[in-house]
């Protein structure tokens, strides 16, 4: 009953995207964007609807709010390649070579990212879980050492997995939303220490009075405001 | 007085008027080839104040390219005297337009009323004549320099003189100069427009580089001023029209050296039509090249509702912005979006070469695997002069789910954006179902991760109280034991004591075997005598305790089953029934330690 009733909620959000993507679809980007922002309003939040509101948006030349778009969706859905690709895509646009940068300082969540996001999120984790149950009751009632040193080993794995993902998930990310330079300190008399391009990734490592300390993908860090970055 | 000073002036003046203007003028070569440039240099100098006014009269057969005019004025003194020099010159660059020999009139130089005059000059102006046969010039080589055009010139070449309709032909424009020249190009004209030719610059270096060639048995240092790609549009011969190029000899820091002016000569292209044998009837002009035709698509397995991309990309040499690429109208299976079509043309100095890409959206009707069909393209090879049919290869998708056919909204009838984005196609269809991407962050995870291990926890800590609740069960069944053996030999000694001997022995017998069982474990009901020693010997008790057990439980089988067969009252029994009970306590005391 309650699947049923979850069903008829969503089947009007669904209606409105397919209608969304039709219009995306005839060129019309103004109705196409207005109905995935709409469902955005509504409340429904999906990488589906974030993939195709950043391509229309993209379209219309509005690349910044693009890429935005695809950062929530890779939130949503870290291996999904379709959102990587044109984030890759709408970014290069964007910073042209700059958006290839210099090699990145990585932090643990980097490192991570490539390594758990080609692995879905919810699925991993509710395997780790269903794991962790075998495992206890393979210790209680069977007496044979190979099995529960395998089911052990699968239930680290997928926990590692799982923990990665929360790592990742938990890492502060904005996306700049204007270029401009870095402070030293979090108030314009500080002297600049580089530059955060319009549309670059930052870290979010620190906030005050107004101001985010941030670290772009090249590992410089930098205060600038607060306003000047969409937190994802 | 005032008055009188001019007329001082005017009066001395006649006594000077010899040296007070002088003028002359010089020419940088007195014989060049027609078309080169020559500077006509005019100097004039007066020793009184005054503007020095030059007449350069225009001359025919030559045109002025550009005049530059300095001054100078100097001041000295000679005692008292002061002495004023001004110096005036002009460089006109005049351009030979005329062959034979060509007179420059006098120049006359003005200040007040003092005038001068330079001696006249003469230029002799060498014709240049065509060289012979340029009709004849294969295609990549050059025509041999004429009479009069002397170590440098500037040429037209054509990899093809020979070519089909929409074929690529390659026209350069070169300057050949014999070695030991020191050659610098001043100014060259951009390549020319040509009628009846789409032309693309391929190569316009702005440092020229060197190569050498040799021309009729003599070498030049060649330089390719620039290269132009050229297809033609209309059939029959086109020649391409001389252009002009501003040269200069022997420049160096001090000088500008002697500057000249080459023209091409005309070239010829024969453009030949393309064939009509073999020629089908859906070929397009626009599709003549060396040219390859290859399909793509992005996914080969998509979800319901996901569309596919479809690339038909025609690659390779030639005109490929006007190529024309298979129309994709309809696909069985498939609603198919108008295409979007980019092409991406590389200039290379052999010519033009790129990909023309059709990018379709395909989004899948039905479910199951989908067929897109092989697409096919004429094109003329100019290679092989001959028609081609280029194909694809048949592709497959397999669609999972079901598309909703009733659900599929119309085909739209606008023309999808340009795509100025390499972007992957949106989805048309979602769920939109809610799922949670972080279920670590709910709060019942730590509870459904932890619990199995704190059930387990349990688990172990009631396996353990068992344990122990079944030891103390053991301790506290050998007490009880104890505590009943007791009570049980006290109700012995009052039967012994009232004299009822079978049924003291009776109890007593009760109460050795529920010790023997519950305190030592040894099961002693149903045993023979023999089979009590044995058990007790194997638990390792003493010969003389395990034979007082044995004996005692005999004479208790009697008591109760034969009580004549027994000699006495039972006395001292009750002293060995304890001995004996004090004797498997201690034992058991031993065994535990």
């Amino acid at each position: 009953m309650k699947a049923l009733l979850l069903v008829l909620l969503s089947a009007a959000p669904a209606k409105d995207f397919e209608a969304a993507s039709e219009r995306a679809l005839a060129g019309d980007r103004a109705a196409a964007i207005g109905l995935y922002e709409s469902l955005l309003e509504a409340g429904v939040e999906h990488e589906d609807l974030y993939f195709n509101l950043g391509n229309v948006l993209a379209r219309d030349g509005r690349h910044l709010d693009a890429v935005i778009a695809y950062e929530r969706a890779l939130r949503l859905a870290p291996g999904d390649d379709d959102v990587r690709a044109n984030l890759d895509t709408v970014r290069a646009e964007m910073l042209g070579e700059a958006a290839k940068g210099p090699p990145e300082e990585l932090g643990l969540a980097d490192v991570l990212d490539p390594l758990v996001s080609p692995l879905p999120a919810a699925p991993m984790t509710y395997a780790f879980l269903v794991a962790n149950l075998l495992l206890v009751l393979l210790l209680i009632a069977v007496k044979k050492r190979a099995v529960i040193a395998t089911v052990a080993a699968v239930t680290v794995m997928l926990g590692a997995v799982t923990a990665g993902h929360a790592i990742v998930a938990a890492d502060p990310r904005g996306v700049v939303l204007e270029s401009t330079k870095l402070k030293r300190g979090p108030h314009a008399r500080y002297e600049e220490r580089g530059e955060a391009e319009t549309g670059t990734r930052v870290r979010v490592l620190e906030e005050e009075a107004g101001w985010l300390r941030v670290q772009n993908p090249d590992g410089t860090t930098g205060w600038l405001r607060e306003r000047r970055v969409e937190r994802l | 007085m005032r008055a009188l000073i001019p007329a001082l002036l005017l009066v001395s003046t006649p006594a000077f008027a010899a040296d007070e203007l002088s003028v002359s003028a010089t020419l940088s070569d007195a014989a060049v080839p027609l078309g080169d440039i020559v500077t006509l240099e005019v100097r004039a100098i007066a020793r009184v104040d005054g503007e020095i006014q030059l007449s350069i009269p225009s001359v025919k057969g030559l045109s002025e390219l550009s005049r530059s005019q300095s001054q100078g004025t100097s001041i000295s003194w000679n005692g008292a005297r002061q002495s004023i020099t001004r110096e005036q010159t002009v460089t006109v660059e005049l351009q030979t337009e005329k062959a034979g020999a060509i007179a420059i009139p006098p120049i006359v130089a003005r200040l007040g009323r003092h005038s001068a005059k330079s001696t006249a000059l003469s230029l002799v102006v060498g014709a240049i004549d065509l060289p012979e046969n340029i009709e004849n010039v294969e295609a990549g080589k050059v025509a041999p320099p004429g009479p009069g055009e002397g170590d440098i010139f500037v040429r037209f070449r054509v990899d093809k003189n020979e070519v089909f309709l929409g074929e690529q032909v390659l026209l350069d424009c070169d300057v050949f100069a014999a070695p030991g020249q020191s050659l610098n190009v001043e100014s060259r004209d951009p390549p020319p427009a040509l009628d009846g030719f789409w032309q693309e610059v391929v190569d316009m270096p702005q440092r020229l580089t060197r190569r050498v060639e040799t021309i009729q048995g003599r070498s030049y240092h060649v330089y390719r001023l620039w290269r132009i790609a050229l297809f033609p549009l209309e059939a029959g011969e086109r020649t391409i029209a001389p252009t002009s190029v501003s040269l200069a000899k022997g420049r160096t820091i001090f000088g500008s050296g002697r500057r000249m002016r080459r023209r091409t000569l005309p070239i010829a292209i024969d453009v030949k039509p393309l064939p009509t044998a073999g020629r089908p009837a859906d070929f397009s002009n626009n599709n003549v090249g060396q040219y390859l035709l290859s399909a793509s698509l992005d996914h080969d397995r998509v979800p319901a509702g996901k569309a596919v991309l479809l690339r038909l990309s025609l690659s390779g040499v030639g005109n490929i912005k006007s190529a024309r690429l298979p129309e994709v109208k309809a696909i069985d299976g498939f609603r198919v979006f108008p295409p979007t079509i980019r092409d991406n043309t590389q200039v290379t100095p052999n010519g033009l070469r790129g990909t023309k890409t059709a990018e379709i959206l395909l989004m899948p009707q039905r479910g199951g695997r989908l067929e897109v069909p092989s697409f096919a393209l004429t094109v003329f090879d100019p290679s092989t002069g001959a028609y081609e049919r280029r194909t694809t290869n048949t592709m497959r998708v397999v669609v999972d789910g079901e598309p909703s056919k009733t659900d599929a909204p119309p085909v739209p009838t606008e023309t999808a954006e340009k795509k100025a984005l390499d972007l992957r196609p949106i989805r048309f269809r979602s769920s939109l179902a809610k799922h949670d991407p972080t279920p670590w962050r709910q709060p019942w995870f730590a509870a459904a991760a932890g619990a199995p291990w704190l059930l387990f926890v349990l688990f172990m800590a009631l396996k353990r109280i068992r344990s122990r609740a079944s030891q103390e069960t053991e301790a506290s069944k050998k007490r009880a034991a104890q505590q009943a053996a007791k009570s049980q030999l006290a109700a012995a000694k009052e039967a012994l004591d009232a004299g009822d001997v079978a049924s003291a022995y009776a109890k007593f017998a009760e109460a050795l075997i529920a010790y023997g069982t519950n305190k030592c474990g040894i099961a002693l009901r149903g045993q023979t005598a023999d089979g009590v020693r044995n058990a007790l010997l194997e638990r390792g008790a003493t010969k003389e305790l395990a034979a007082a057990v044995a004996e005692e439980l005999e004479a208790a089988d009697y008591a109760r089953f034969a009580p004549g067969t027994l000699s006495g009252s039972g006395g001292g029994a009750y002293e060995r029934w304890s001995s004996i009970f004090e004797q498997l306590e201690a034992f058991e005391t031993e065994g535990e330690s």
